[in-house]
């Protein structure tokens, strides 16, 4: 079966059919450049050499016309900027980079206005002369009312009354932009259009004498390009490309409206039998072929490329790469698409640019700090030289493959040219803004930039825009991201003119725009013999996971057999392996030489913990310097403690005497605020100490309260002395492992407090000798017995353990019985003991000596320790995980 | 399938569990991007290249990607992993983000396990939805942010590690929130732990309230903590109250959705408070206080069991008072429905990821301005960025009479040369002085020749060059006569002359007789004919 000659063919073929017509006065106007490439194959004939036709597009034929060229859109912004901050009292605040975005709307709505040739003046009309706008022009009653409301009661809202501000200066904008311009440049294509189209009509343009002029494949046409041709119509020919399924058979669709004005206002050099290629009948099966297949993500449909190409080649369809095409109708698909390409694919041509935004040399300017210019000039100096560097380090560099080397080479160059054109506009003083706002403003630009990416136009397979399938015909074509938003494409409708204004004074609307994608669409398909429309089900932000309204069309309207599917991946559930097992490593002695409490504590929570930290020395993930992490009060607290008692000297103090230092609170503050400094330094050593003074104020404010507090406690005794703050100790414990072998290990630590106190808080007096730990948690409950120091339940028993262990080791250095003491600063008053209470219910007493349960104790830090070096014993995980996991940075390593 | 505070130290899952092992119960929570080992891989191997520090990244991967690795062996770590990650570190990370994704699941073959079909790897295959979900959130995030591992990377952490793979269809009973139920329906459907309270105020609740009464009106809104009876104390009362009313109708709206996902049955179980039958505190008393009247006509039969503590609700509908028709009939005469639910059939296509394809011709404007790129008419010595023999051709396309010069250089002015210091006026000084030092230049840019720039010759099909055609840089024609004029910025080469003479002779062959031909080596300013 031939395919249908493709529409480029057609006019080929028609054109070298024509007598007289010399090639060199030809000129081929057509609505894209790619197209060109294509056509000259089909012009090249087997026996002679041939002059190519001239191409231009539509742009290039007004822009010759008027020998005008259009302002940089940089400068044109900054110049509508400098317009609106001076007929805008008050908006100097509003910085040009945050503006830029407007800017461009409101170039967008010149635009526009002036390709349409809509009346200015009348249409940016102040709004209270829209009174009798129906009866200017006949708008419907029901929009007009809709308009009117929403004009109405603009001085309510804050927001309507900014905007009918800035619609009242529009026409002045309009006005001052297109004025201020000096001769031989437009500031945007809009108004060179119109000029052109003005002197068109006048007759004081001409097009070229003795040329031809070819018009083809064009749809929608602008006010201004239907006046350009009608004056160039007696030295044009004119070809329109479409189907007699969407003009003849079905009327109602949308993608035939403009086509058919166009023929008639034109004519059409194609006869119709040409365009009857859509449900036409072959071997008995109506063309083209249609799938539509619902995916379950956007990825999935760029990774089925290679099944696609596979099953056009099983079914008989052509193997000629350049005969099929992949489409891209969405955004973000074509990098997976480049990775989804198979072996047989050995030439690809990519109509899609590349973002600049995902190169280094974006990267380069986005970090730059423009701190480091004084001005402008410099900032952009400075810009342009890091470029060129790193152009020339990507040229030296050995390691970056060819493609990404290439691309990032491209990516330099298209940022230094931006570079370039920020340059010339600060050099002639149109670009007035601070380093910042220039270096924002920049990143603006770049970020929406894109670099190009082609292959091999005239081999290879085709993957493309929707845009760029413009007077291409494929045999296969696989659409890629053929959803509701995406075809017709949402967004890009925005506007500052209402649309009822917009309707009324024949501009583009949103009507307009969607059926020109009906058109791309159906164009797209018409002389194809197979297609497969993908779309997918992810309904996700703004995405619908709904097919292209065009597919519903189809699948309605045709009587082509649609077969519809359903991709389905399996989503696989991981998670049920669950933790196993850690082996003891034979080494494990000498993994671990020495423990400390809290990795004794962290064994007790969850042996495996114990593990990844303490044997395979897995850091915890670190927050950044800068922030406070959240022990961060304890630390200030316990310093802040530590230096107040070394201040006394470790002399006796009386309740008086602490009284009066509790209540003088700056100089408690200045301990807080040094221990602040001293725990800053800790992370950070350079820090300043005038910066640490102003940050956290909120928190110092409590460490003072919780300082004084803890004063007037110890005010409760007799008599306070304390002996030692931040008393270093060390612990040598023989292990004595079930096989008889013995481990030994060391324990380090620090004990908070050691001090001496006489305590009469029971009636009687007590003189103590206490090992002190403070804590800024809760408080805990009494303990049954000493194995529940041992269990970690998360109830805070491990401050009993680690407590304990203080005793231990302070007994065995100094020889002196003990009383182990938790100061828990949250309820620390006379009512609260700080000694450890023992024995279940009514039955708890606190324990006034360490020696009391020594025995208990250190048979069970035996076995306990024996348990960690035990080779025979795995490390397991933790018995409690509601508890221990939830904060444990560990979970992916063990599994749970 | 609901709970809000857990009941007596088990999970409702556990629970759940217990109650009946042979049933998979699988939880939304499943189709988190963050429990799919292969997305992980992804991550921790981005982890690993953002900072080489990070050894729980590295342990989390190598585990992942080897989970009999010995964790306490720095060395094995590396050794499990793939030997193209390890030995390619810095190259990686100099990869775009997108592609470094691609090429981190094609070097840890998360893909290749994923196309697999023997059945060990059937557990890998369906990595496959999680992938390519992953890919669409990475290229999405690309469409607004630069690409840069650290701020993707806190991206995932904020954001993709909650996201849950969507319309996952499974085997098993689903477990999920009643909230994220919403919009969903179920053959069936339970609801364990129907208790939750319907009065108390949500201790994370903060309202920001504007006083309305003098002078604390004078203030913007202030926050306002309404878990406390003081309240109802305070100028802010009516508006407490306000909000409690609502929170009391969006915990009922709760029960109403879902009590309205079964398709046929629905089982509830819950606890109730114990106090007397008027007080209604939580969804259970509701239920407890109502469920004895009238309950619904639309279910044939229901029980309502109490026991020791609470309830069980069971409701069956019977097949005929089922409203819901299983298949919808083909109207009479007509079209199937294109849009019904059986229209789509399932379809097995097998998805392929490949190395990027590295053969792409670098055909932006980098490689024809770049003078360390640009052919060998790039003056070495010169340090410039920009290559000027390019920019030159570049305007003299577009100029064909003398009249065009200013705007062609203005073109390129636009383009943003000027940061290599390219000094544009002396440019359009030296053209307008050399074309007129130049009798013949200057004749042919006149006015009165027919000028083809840049025209391209489309050459036979089947011409010996191979070439499909050819660019002379300007052919005139006057009078049957026709020159060809080909601009030089460098040294004469022997090549130049050879092209220029072929060029002459396609003209003849083209029908002009009379073709001279020229070399404008521009930077001395001399003409050459080539005869």
């Amino acid at each position: 079966m031939n395919s249908p000659k493709s529409f480029l063919q057609l006019v080929a073929d028609d054109l070298l059919g024509r007598n007289g017509i010399d090639f060199r006065r030809l000129v081929i106007v057509f609505p894209n450049k790619r197209a060109s490439l294509f056509f000259n194959e089909h012009l090249r004939r087997a026996d002679r050499p041939l002059w190519a036709p001239q191409y231009v597009t539509i742009s290039e034929l007004f822009r010759s016309l008027a020998q005008c060229e259009v302002m940089d859109e940089i400068e044109a912004v900054c110049r509508i900027y400098n317009i609106y901050i001076g007929c805008t009292p008050g908006a100097e605040a509003l910085s040009l980079d945050k503006f830029y975005g407007w800017g461009r709307q409101l170039l967008a709505d010149f635009d526009d206005v002036d390709k349409n040739e809509a009346d200015a003046a009348r249409l940016f009309a102040n709004m209270s002369d829209y009174a009798d706008i129906e009866k200017t022009f006949g708008a419907p009653e029901e929009a007009m009312r809709h308009f009117r409301s929403c004009f109405r009661d603009m001085e309510r809202s804050e927001v309507r009354r900014k905007f009918l501000g800035l619609w009242n200066i529009l026409y002045k904008i309009y006005s001052s932009l297109n004025a201020g311009t000096s001769e031989g440049i437009a500031p945007y294509e809009g108004a060179l259009y119109r000029s052109v189209a003005e002197r068109l009509k006048q007759g004081t343009l001409r097009p070229r004498e003795g040329f031809t002029y070819v018009f083809a494949g064009f749809n929608v046409l602008s006010s201004v390009e239907r006046s350009l041709m009608e004056a160039f119509k007696e030295q044009a020919i004119f070809y329109w490309d479409y189907d007699e399924y969407y003009t003849e058979r079905h009327p109602a669709c949308e993608a035939g409206l403009f086509v058919k004005e166009n023929i008639a206002a034109f004519g059409n050099a194609l006869p119709p039998e040409a365009f009857r290629n859509m449900e036409c009948s072959a071997g008995g099966r109506l063309l083209p072929e249609i799938e539509v297949v619902e995916a379950p993500t956007e990825t999935a449909q760029a990774k089925s490329v290679a099944a696609w190409l596979k099953k056009n080649r099983a079914q008989g369809g052509t193997t000629d790469l350049r005969r099929m095409a992949v489409v891209l109708a969405g955004e973000g698909l074509m990098q997976g698409v480049l990775h989804a390409l198979p072996e047989e694919v050995d030439k690809v041509n990519v109509t899609k640019g590349y973002p600049l935004s995902q190169t280094p040399a974006f990267a380069l300017i986005d970090r730059f700090e423009p701190s480091a210019a004084n001005s402008n000039e410099a900032l952009l100096t400075a810009l342009a030289d890091r470029l060129k560097a790193e152009a020339a380090r990507l040229a030296a560099d050995g390691t970056i493959k060819k493609i990404f080397k290439d691309i990032y080479e491209e990516a330099c160059f298209q940022a230094y040219t931006v570079v370039g054109r920020f340059s010339r506009l600060v050099a002639e003083a149109s670009l007035n803004v601070t380093p910042q706002t220039l270096l924002r403003l920049l990143r603006t630009v770049l970020m929406q930039t894109d670099l190009p990416l082609h292959g091999e136009p005239l081999e290879g397979l085709q993957i493309m825009g929707v845009l760029e399938t413009r007077l291409l015909d494929f045999d296969s074509v696989l659409v890629l991201s053929a959803s509701e938003g995406n075809l017709p494409r949402k967004g890009g409708d925005n506007s500052f003119i209402p649309n009822e204004l917009r309707e009324a004074f024949s501009l583009t609307t949103v009507r307009r725009r969607t059926a020109v994608f009906a058109y791309y669409f159906y164009r797209l398909i018409q002389r194809a013999r197979s297609v497969r429309l993908m779309y997918s089900a992810v309904t996700d932000g703004i995405t619908r996971g709904e097919m292209s309204r065009f597919i519903s069309q189809l699948l309605v309207e045709s009587r082509i057999p649609i077969s519809q599917y359903k991709m389905q991946l399996k989503p696989g559930i991981s998670g049920g392996a669950g933790a196993a097992d850690i082996a003891k490593p034979e080494n494990l002695a000498s993994l671990v030489k020495r423990l400390s409490p809290s990795s004794i504590i962290n064994y007790m929570k969850c042996p495996q913990m114990f593990y990844f930290k303490h044997v395979a020395k897995i850091p915890e993930p670190q927050p950044p310097v800068q922030e406070v992490a959240p022990n961060v009060f304890g630390s200030v607290f316990h310093n802040a403690a530590e230096f107040f008692y070394k201040d006394q000297g470790g002399r006796r103090l009386t309740p008086d005497m602490l009284k009066r230092a509790a209540k003088d609170t700056a100089k408690l503050r200045e301990y807080v605020e040094q221990a602040y400094i001293s725990v800053r330094r800790e992370a950070e050593p350079e820090a300043d100490e005038q910066v640490c003074r102003s940050e956290n104020a909120v928190m110092k404010s409590a460490a003072v309260k919780c300082l004084a507090k803890m004063l007037l406690y110890d005010a409760t005794y007799q008599s306070v002395k304390v002996v030692a703050e931040e008393e270093r100790w060390e612990l040598k414990v023989d292990v004595a492992l079930p096989d008889g072998t013995h481990v030994p290990v060391m324990i380090k630590g620090f004990i908070d407090r050691v001090d001496e106190v006489e305590d009469v808080s029971d009636g009687q007096c007590r003189k103590l000798h206490r090992v002190v730990d403070y804590k800024t948690g809760g408080a805990a409950k009494a303990l049954p017995d000493v194995p529940a120091m041992f269990c970690c339940d998360g109830k805070h028993e491990h401050y009993a353990f680690q407590v304990s262990l203080y005793a231990m080791a302070y007994r065995r250095m100094h020889g002196e019985p003990v009383a182990p003491a938790i100061y828990y600063l949250n309820s620390l008053n006379k009512g609260n003991t700080p000694y450890l209470q023992m024995g279940s219910g009514k039955n708890a007493a606190p324990v006034y000596s360490y020696t009391d349960y020594a025995d208990e104790f250190e048979d069970a830090l035996q076995s306990l320790l024996s348990s960690i070096f035990d080779p025979s014993k795995p490390f397991t995980v933790t018995e409690e995980p509601e508890k221990v996991c939830k904060y444990c940075p560990y979970g992916r390593l063990c599994g749970m | 399938m609901k709970w809000q505070s857990r009941c007596k130290g088990c999970t409702p899952t556990g629970f759940l569990i217990v109650a009946e092992k042979d049933i998979p119960l699988i939880s939304d929570e499943a189709f988190l991007l963050s429990a799919s080992p292969a997305v992980l891989i992804v991550i921790d191997a981005l982890r690993v290249l953002a900072d080489a520090d990070n050894t729980l990244a590295l342990a989390s991967l190598a585990k992942t990607y080897c989970p009999d690795v010995t964790l306490h062996d720095s060395e094995a770590l590396l050794n499990a992993l793939p030997q193209e990650f390890t030995g390619r570190r810095a190259e990686l990370a100099a990869m775009p983000l997108y592609e470094l994704c691609e090429e981190l699941i094609r070097i840890f073959g998360l893909w290749q396990d994923a196309a697999a079909s023997n059945a060990e790897e059937a557990h890998a295959e369906g990595q496959l939805a999680y992938l390519t979900y992953f890919l669409d959130q990475v290229a999405a995030y690309l469409q607004d942010h630069a690409s840069s591992l650290p701020d993707f990377l806190d991206h995932w952490d904020e954001v993709l590690s909650a996201k849950s793979i969507p319309g996952a269809v499974v085997d098993g009973v689903r477990v999920l929130t009643i909230h994220k139920s919403k919009g969903l329906e179920a053959h069936t459907v339970f609801i364990p732990f129907c208790n939750w309270n319907l009065e108390k105020d949500h201790r994370d609740t903060i309202l920001w309230l504007t006083p309305s009464k003098e002078p604390f009106s004078k203030i913007s809104p202030i926050p306002v903590a309404p878990h406390s009876n003081r309240v109802r104390q305070s100028i802010f009362a009516d508006d407490y109250e306000q909000e409690h009313l609502r929170s009391r109708i969006e915990n009922l709206n709760l029960l109403y959705v879902a009590f309205t996902r079964p398709q046929r049955n629905l089982f509830v179980w819950g606890t109730w408070s114990g106090k007397d039958k008027d007080s209604v505190a939580t969804a259970g008393d509701l239920l407890h206080a109502v469920i004895d009247k009238d309950f619904s006509d639309d279910y044939q039969s229901y029980s309502f069991e109490k026991t020791a503590d609470g309830f069980v609700l069971e409701t069956l509908s019977s097949p005929q008072t089922d409203c819901r028709a299983e298949g919808q009939a083909v109207p009479a005469g007509g079209k199937q429905n294109p849009f019904g639910s059986g229209v789509r059939r399932p379809l097995s296509i097998t998805l392929c990821q490949t190395p990027l394809r590295a053969d792409f011709r670098q055909s932006g404007e980098a490689a024809e301005f770049i003078a360390a790129r640009a052919g060998e008419e790039a003056v070495a010595e010169s340090a410039a960025y920009i290559n000027r023999g390019n920019l030159m051709h570049n305007i003299f396309s577009m100029i064909e009479t003398a009249d065009d010069i200013s705007r062609a250089v203005g073109v390129l002015r636009g383009q943003g040369f000027e940061a290599d210091g390219i000094d544009f006026n002396q440019i359009e000084t030296e053209i307008r002085q050399k074309i007129a030092a130049c009798p013949l230049v200057a004749d042919l840019t006149d006015g009165s020749w027919l000028v083809l720039n840049e025209r391209s010759i489309l050459l036979p099909a089947g011409s010996a060059q191979g070439a499909a055609m050819v660019r002379p840089d300007r052919v005139s024609f006057k009078d049957g006569r026709a020159v060809v004029l080909d601009y030089k910025f460098g040294k004469p080469l022997p090549k130049h002359q050879e092209q220029v003479k072929q060029y002459a002779a396609y003209l003849r062959q083209m029908g002009t007789p009379h073709v001279k031909a020229y070399l404008w080596y521009f930077d001395e300013n001399k003409l050459v004919e080539v005869l």
